[in-house]
């Protein structure tokens, strides 16, 4: 397949996918009935899922590209530094102690605690120069992911049982929003990060052949990858903030994409993006009705679903892929 | 006096507490080709760290064309010095064309993409080190004489006025290493970009390069010609063995063969 027909189909795609999860839902397929107040209501509810999967899902596929720029790491993913335990133990105290807050306590946690969780991954792997070298950072991330869920399981084992079922449909991921503000608010969030990544993304090209080669082509290297760092916390803290812990998307997306249409940042960032946007969002349609009018979680969809397949496409792809 | 490409004046540096260079001067006029010897540990690597500018000196100047290293931005040094390394990890599948123009990332506008002074550049390095041919292939399934063409490509299309081999051809046959090592001669000669090299291989090193610096224990040794520098003398007192320094017969090439049994 050449780049120009992953465009083809990513973009004769971009209609298909959200009309499809505005037709299906767990209430039943087809259109609701725009004359009613029910029908209206059910309509908006679809339409927020369908832009909170688009924009999840390119906040994760997008946070993966530029981690795995960085890191040089095939295995790099949007929760490699711990933004995933963080988030999800910032999540846990909310939901087990935080009952008196309103819609933005748990996410607003989960933000928050994801965040500093980076901070503190970053701080331990700088060497004495301030600068955090590669390994340090995969190394301390996982250290830090491992305390983070040491921590989380004692208080899970001391939660009542109501609060473990809620923790763990929190860390399954979901997309029915809580409040469109809270939805708006990770948007923004997560359209300023792309479009701040994507104009990096000469840096990211450059990073790729380590960091001194990056320094002798001109990159200012402390700060692009410092501004890597951050911009693919914020992103991928918004997106785990509003719809919890989706895995696959953001470790398998970046892979297929750059097998199929190369590694330039500039291309593969906005080619990334959008189809992990789809792919989460046509995800989510299925979630919603394989078992109507039961939900799956879509994480589960995203790794029984999503799993063959990509793995299918990189097998097709080995030798332009990273796994060659 | 034309200011020297580089020039160094008392350069102390090192990592952490250890001190690796210890008050180098020296200078490398402009249009120059010298090869940068010595053994394992004396300094060599530090020194080009210090010269691209990756490791800050705790005392002493780097002056590159007469201005000090520090005054110019990554930009203008990108634009002024090449590096090629001794083997670049290149972990994704860039096609050799996308690689070289890698050279370019300083220059590139950030928004309009690749101008067509971008696309000559890129152009004329491919053909200077024969990888045009290779233009579409991935930089990843090449062998490793092709690859290092292609990564001095994209040094040169920096269009540096001063290029700079980490150990370049250490790890090539003898032909690859011929080849990159004319490919940097024609363009000392024919374009008058300053190179300094650094190697293990005294027969290449003073058969291309007419100045040799000799560095041992974090300082300059010596500085001058092949026939002034390499003597078995100073060789043995700088590598702790004994080598022999010989005539080629045929075109009087110096030539050194380390004594292996006494």
């Amino acid at each position: 397949m050449k780049a120009k027909t992953f465009w083809i189909v990513l973009l004769a795609l971009t209609p298909v996918v959200p009309l499809l999860g505005l037709l299906a839902g767990s209430s039943g397929l087809g259109l609701p009935d725009w004359h009613t107040e029910t029908g209206r209501a059910l309509l908006a509810l679809r339409l927020e899922r369908v832009w909170a999967g688009l924009i999840v899902g390119a906040a994760l596929a997008a946070a993966g590209v530029v981690l795995q720029a960085l890191l040089r790491n095939p295995l790099a993913e949007p929760y490699v530094l711990g933004v995933s335990g963080g988030s999800a133990l910032g999540a846990a105290a909310a939901i087990l102690f935080g009952a008196a807050g309103g819609v933005w306590t748990v996410p607003f946690a989960a933000f928050a605690a994801g965040a500093a969780t980076l901070a503190l991954v970053v701080r331990l792997a700088q060497d004495d120069q301030g600068v955090p070298s590669i390994y340090g950072l995969l190394l301390s991330g996982v250290i830090v992911s491992s305390v983070c869920s040491g921590l989380l399981m004692f208080m899970l084992s001391i939660a009542p049982a109501e609060g473990i079922h809620n923790v763990l449909w929190w860390m399954l991921g979901n997309l029915q929003m809580p409040s469109r503000p809270l939805l708006a608010a990770c948007s923004a969030l997560v359209l300023a990060g792309l479009a701040a990544a994507m104009a990096l993304a000469p840096e990211w090209n450059a990073l790729t052949l380590g960091s001194d080669t990056a320094h002798h082509l001109g990159v200012r290297t402390k700060a692009a990858v410092a501004a890597g760092l951050l911009l693919a916390t914020v992103i991928t803290a918004s997106a785990v903030a509003t719809a919890g812990l989706i895995g696959f998307v953001g470790l398998v997306v970046p892979h297929v994409v750059r097998s199929l249409i190369g590694p330039d940042h500039r291309r593969l960032l906005p080619g990334a993006a959008l189809a992990g946007g789809l792919f989460l969002a046509a995800c989510d349609t299925l979630a919603r009705t394989v078992l109507a009018p039961r939900e799956i979680p879509v994480g589960v969809i995203t790794a029984l679903v999503g799993g063959p397949f990509f793995l299918w496409i990189l097998r097709q792809r080995r030798k332009a892929g990273w796994i060659g | 006096m034309k200011p020297g490409a580089i020039s160094l004046s008392g350069v102390t540096a090192g990592y952490g507490t250890r001190t690796v260079l210890n008050g180098v001067d020296f200078e490398l006029e402009e249009g120059g080709m010298a090869a940068l010897l010595g053994p394992n540990g004396a300094g060599k690597s530090t020194l080009f760290r210090v010269i691209t500018g990756l490791l800050t000196p705790r005392a002493g100047t780097v002056r590159l064309f007469g201005r000090e290293l520090e005054s110019f931005s990554a930009a203008e040094r990108a634009g002024l010095v090449g590096v090629v390394p001794q083997e670049m990890e290149v972990p994704m599948p860039f096609s050799v064309e996308a690689f070289v123009m890698m050279g370019r990332t300083a220059r590139i506008s950030r928004w309009a993409g690749a101008s067509r002074a971008d696309h000559e550049a890129v152009e004329r390095a491919m053909a200077q080190t024969d990888v045009t041919d290779l233009r579409n292939r991935s930089i990843t399934e090449l062998s490793g004489g092709e690859r290092q063409r292609a990564v001095v490509a994209m040094a040169l299309a920096q269009e540096p006025r001063l290029i700079l081999l980490d150990e370049a051809t250490s790890h090539l046959d003898i032909n690859h290493r011929l080849d990159i090592m004319r490919i940097v001669e024609r363009l000392n000669r024919e374009q008058g970009v300053t190179v300094l090299l650094t190697s293990h291989d005294l027969n290449l090193a003073a058969s291309f390069c007419p100045c040799i610096l000799l560095m041992d224990h974090g300082r300059l040794v010596a500085q001058g010609s092949p026939e002034e520098v390499l003597t078995e003398a100073r060789l043995r007192e700088v590598y702790h063995c004994d080598i022999r320094v010989r005539r080629d017969p045929e075109d009087g090439a110096m030539a050194f063969f380390p004594v292996i049994r006494k």
